[in-house]
């Protein structure tokens, strides 16, 4: 019986078997938070999501919890975060592509839904392909695409996500088609690298930082990325721009919370997360994973979230996929 | 700082506890036992964070079998495949007895699948490179049919709750295209039936319903009368003996872990099954096959453990949720997983292999026979009380999954309809294997058919696709044949 009631104080301890809140005055946070993953467990948003939160939960002197809640391209867990209460406990990464799925007809939920606290990463897409391919550079690449348009298939999230306007913006500036590429959809990076090395898709467009691990490893070899200039971290791997193609495009990770969470809360956690984010705990280990990190908050990033709203906006009707 | 320092050896036991703290509640998982880790793991050196995240793994995954012993409330899906028969032969022989041989099959397991995965890592990764979407489908394919036939005498019944399970898993937003379905515009069901919350409901609360309509009525039925060898005996001795006397079993099972255990996904969910599949159908006209297909199904799981690291280390992959986090970890500290790990690293690599082999010798013993101990203590509870409290358990495990009382919802619908697939006589564990495996069975038959742009044939062009399949017609022509044969037997028996 003894132990029993051991069981049931560890389960009280762990599931942290939460106190009202309702006494008013009690500092926040008094109780772990929940960080919700709207993606697959090793991917991108997943790793600075995860990193963050070790920092993060020291700083804020509460734990926090980082759940995936994956599927349905990223809906799933942005809903999550957009309907939970907006009390500073659920927190969650909240991705590019709430720029991107209401334009699709997807969701009605737009960034309006969500408080943003901090714009954590941008990271430029680019063009991965297997070290043993028969492509060196990205102009033997396109050649291959011209002549055998349709031959070859990109992968790197789901069908209308980042990587995929990341293919067809990249076919439109280099003046191709947009079938002659075509994409098949995948649960997010992870998965779509696996398909790249078991020759199941021929090109991943998704961001450095998820190839980062094969591209050290010598299993893929990356022909170009997708920014305005070379990333600091990558200095031998060329942008499109300086061969000729006019195009950038990134994914993005930016903390956030529910709409309405109130100033005070909203005040605590930008200034806890722009400390974290100075710490070498935090960004010694993610720039050595390759993310490109940033540090936007307040009025510049509620601009940042309209031009790409925009931006995508535009991009999606140009892929012929909004609603 | 290294693996055979004091700190390193606390490490390793208070993870051995806390996974099989963990490991033994309903609803607490290992993968979550070992993200709750995290945040100690950030400020320990790698050389002990990952070791203590390998005990933890290794033994919650043995403790999953506590809850099926004492209460038929399996751990992981994996253990779900051999649920039935471990609560039985608790019931019959004692927890000690089922656990030890749970506990014992399982370290033997975890040894040779350490083994394979030291001398063979390089080799199943490079095989684990191979796996397209093809593949991934036919190893879905291959892990249900087994299913289908690990129902034994009625296979049909087997395969309706088999496509039940699929039926729950197409709840939520499409994998592929992302259209929503079966959501009655209630967000909560956007994202699915969880698989674990319906596995609390489908075997514990249906339990307790069991019990609610059916009263046991003589209660306090005394194990230990029957057996007067000591609980050690029955817990290290006996289950080795008989281990020993399966040891082709236990090889074809642990080896069967290892290869289909790497895949990303429900790699050890399809190796249990696979399995114990073959188990059952081996010796389908044998009596009293308990102990054996426990053997099978444990051995299989714990050597699964060990092979999903494989493409984690190998190639920078993660395999699961658990190795999802290790990389984290690895990346945290500075680490490359890769090749490269192999070239530069070799001391970290060698402290994972030993941790996978003391996890196995000492630590999946030494707290297998404590928790053990503890279950037949819980097993004399008069089943009133117990089950009461495993209605709880149920509850608070179902609510902890996602922190989402929605999810109690769920696991209580969940027990009504297993109390009513019971009534029909039809098995529950099929249920959730098709729970499991029906979203990547759609999800890469779906991105298959996008690849080859709909020409079906693709799907038998690859070789491993096509071994795949061969293997899965070899599965029902063995299964039909041994329930044909063991009808036949039967019907002699009767005439006779």
């Amino acid at each position: 019986m003894r132990t029993l009631s051991f069981f049931f104080v560890l389960l009280v301890l762990i599931t942290g078997c939460q106190p009202s809140d309702s006494t008013t005055g009690t500092q926040y946070p008094s109780r772990p938070i929940t960080y919700l993953v709207p993606w697959n467990p090793g991917g991108g948003t997943d790793t600075i999501s995860r990193t963050l939160a070790a920092v993060l939960q020291e700083e804020l002197g509460a734990s926090i919890n980082v759940v995936n809640r994956s599927g349905g391209g990223g809906v799933v867990g942005h809903l999550a975060l957009s309907s939970a209460r907006p009390d500073g406990y659920t927190l969650g990464a909240i991705t590019g592509e709430i720029t991107m799925m209401h334009w699709q007809g997807l969701t009605p939920l737009r960034h309006t839904d969500f408080t943003p606290l901090a714009l954590l990463s941008h990271n430029p897409g680019a063009i991965t392909v297997r070290a043993d391919a028969p492509w060196n550079n990205l102009d033997e690449l396109l050649a291959e695409i011209r002549s055998n348009p349709g031959d070859l298939l990109a992968s790197g999230t789901s069908k209308g996500g980042i990587w995929d306007l990341a293919r067809i913006g990249f076919l439109d500036a280099a003046g191709l088609p947009e079938s002659s590429l075509p994409w098949v959809p995948s649960q997010g990076a992870a998965p779509a690298l696996q398909e790249l090395l078991a020759n199941g898709v021929h090109v991943v467009t998704a961001a450095l930082a998820e190839t980062d691990a094969l591209l050290k490893a010598g299993e893929v070899k990356v022909l170009a990325v997708m920014a305005d200039n070379r990333l600091e971290a990558y200095p031998d791997i060329p942008t499109l721009k300086e061969q000729g193609i006019d195009w950038a495009i990134g994914g993005w990770v930016t903390i956030g919370a529910p709409a309405d969470l109130p100033p005070e809360v909203a005040k605590t956690l930008t200034d806890a997360i722009l400390k974290v984010t100075q710490d070498s705990a935090y960004t010694t280990p993610l720039k050595k994973a390759g993310f490109n990190l940033t540090t936007t908050s307040g009025d510049a990033l509620n601009t940042f979230f309209q031009n790409e709203d925009e931006t995508n906006g535009k991009l999606l009707e140009m892929a012929g996929v909004t609603q | 700082m290294s693996l055979f320092s004091w700190e390193g050896f606390v490490a390793l036991m208070l993870g051995g506890l806390y996974g099989s703290l963990f490991g033994a509640i309903p609803g607490l998982t290992a993968t979550l036992a070992v993200a709750l880790f995290i945040p100690i793991a950030f400020f320990l050196d790698p050389i002990i964070a990952l070791p203590a995240i390998i005990a933890i793994s290794s033994v919650a995954i043995y403790a999953g079998d506590v809850g099926s012993s004492i209460a038929r409330i399996p751990g992981t899906p994996a253990s779900a495949a051999y649920a039935e028969e471990l609560y039985s032969l608790s019931r019959k022989k004692g927890p000690v007895y089922s656990l030890g041989i749970s506990a014992m099959g399982s370290a033997i397991g975890g040894i040779i699948g350490t083994l394979l995965l030291i001398f063979t890592a390089t080799g199943i990764a490079k095989l684990a490179k191979q796996f397209s979407s093809f593949e991934y489908f036919w190893i879905a394919v291959l892990g249900l049919t087994a299913g289908i036939f690990a129902t034994g005498r009625a296979p049909i019944k087997g395969f309706i709750s088999l496509l039940l399970g699929i039926l729950f898993s197409t709840v939520g937003v499409d994998p592929t295209l992302g259209y929503p379905r079966f959501h009655f515009e209630n967000p909560n069901l956007l994202s699915g039936l969880n698989y674990i919350v319906a596995m609390i409901g489908l075997f514990g609360f249906s339990e307790v319903l069991e019990h609610v309509y059916r009263p046991v009525k003589n209660e306090n039925h005394t194990i230990d009368d029957q057996h007067p060898t000591s609980n050690a005996y029955s817990f290290f001795v006996a289950p080795l003996l008989l281990l020993f006397k399966e040891k082709l079993s236990v090889l074809r099972s642990s080896f069967l872990g290892v290869v289909i255990g790497f895949l990303p996904g429900a790699g050890a969910d399809v190796g249990s099954w696979v399995a114990t599949s073959v188990q059952k159908v081996g010796n389908q006209n044998q009596e009293d096959q308990e102990d054996k297909v426990i053997v099978a199904g444990t051995s299989s799981n714990n050597a699964a453990v060990a092979s999903a690291w494989i493409p984690a280390l190998s190639l920078g992959l993660p395999g699961d949720t658990v190795t999802a986090i290790v990389l984290g970890v690895f990346l945290m500290k500075g680490i490359t997983p890769g090749p490269l790990l192999f070239e530069q690293s070799m001391d970290l690599v060698w402290s994972l292999f030993i941790t996978f082999l003391i996890a196995n010798l000492v630590l999946l013993p030494l707290y297998g026979y404590l928790t053990a101990r503890i279950a037949s203590q819980i097993i004399k509870v008069p089943s009133r009380i117990l089950l009461s409290i495993i209605a709880g358990l149920c509850v608070v495990g179902a609510y902890a999954i996602n922190n989402n009382p929605f999810d109690i919802w769920v696991m209580v619908a969940m027990g009504v309809c297993a109390f009513a697939l019971r009534r029909g006589g039809f098995p529950l564990a099929q249920v959730v294997l098709g729970m499991v495996l029906g979203p990547i069975l759609e999800q890469n038959f779906m991105v298959s058919a996008i690849k080859s742009k709909w020409s079906l044939m693709s799907f038998f062009e690859r070789p491993i696709a096509l071994v795949l399949m061969l293997l899965t017609i070899v599965i029902i022509i063995v299964g039909v044949r041994f329930i044909q044969s063991g009808k036949a037997h039967k019907n002699t028996t009767r005439t006779s």
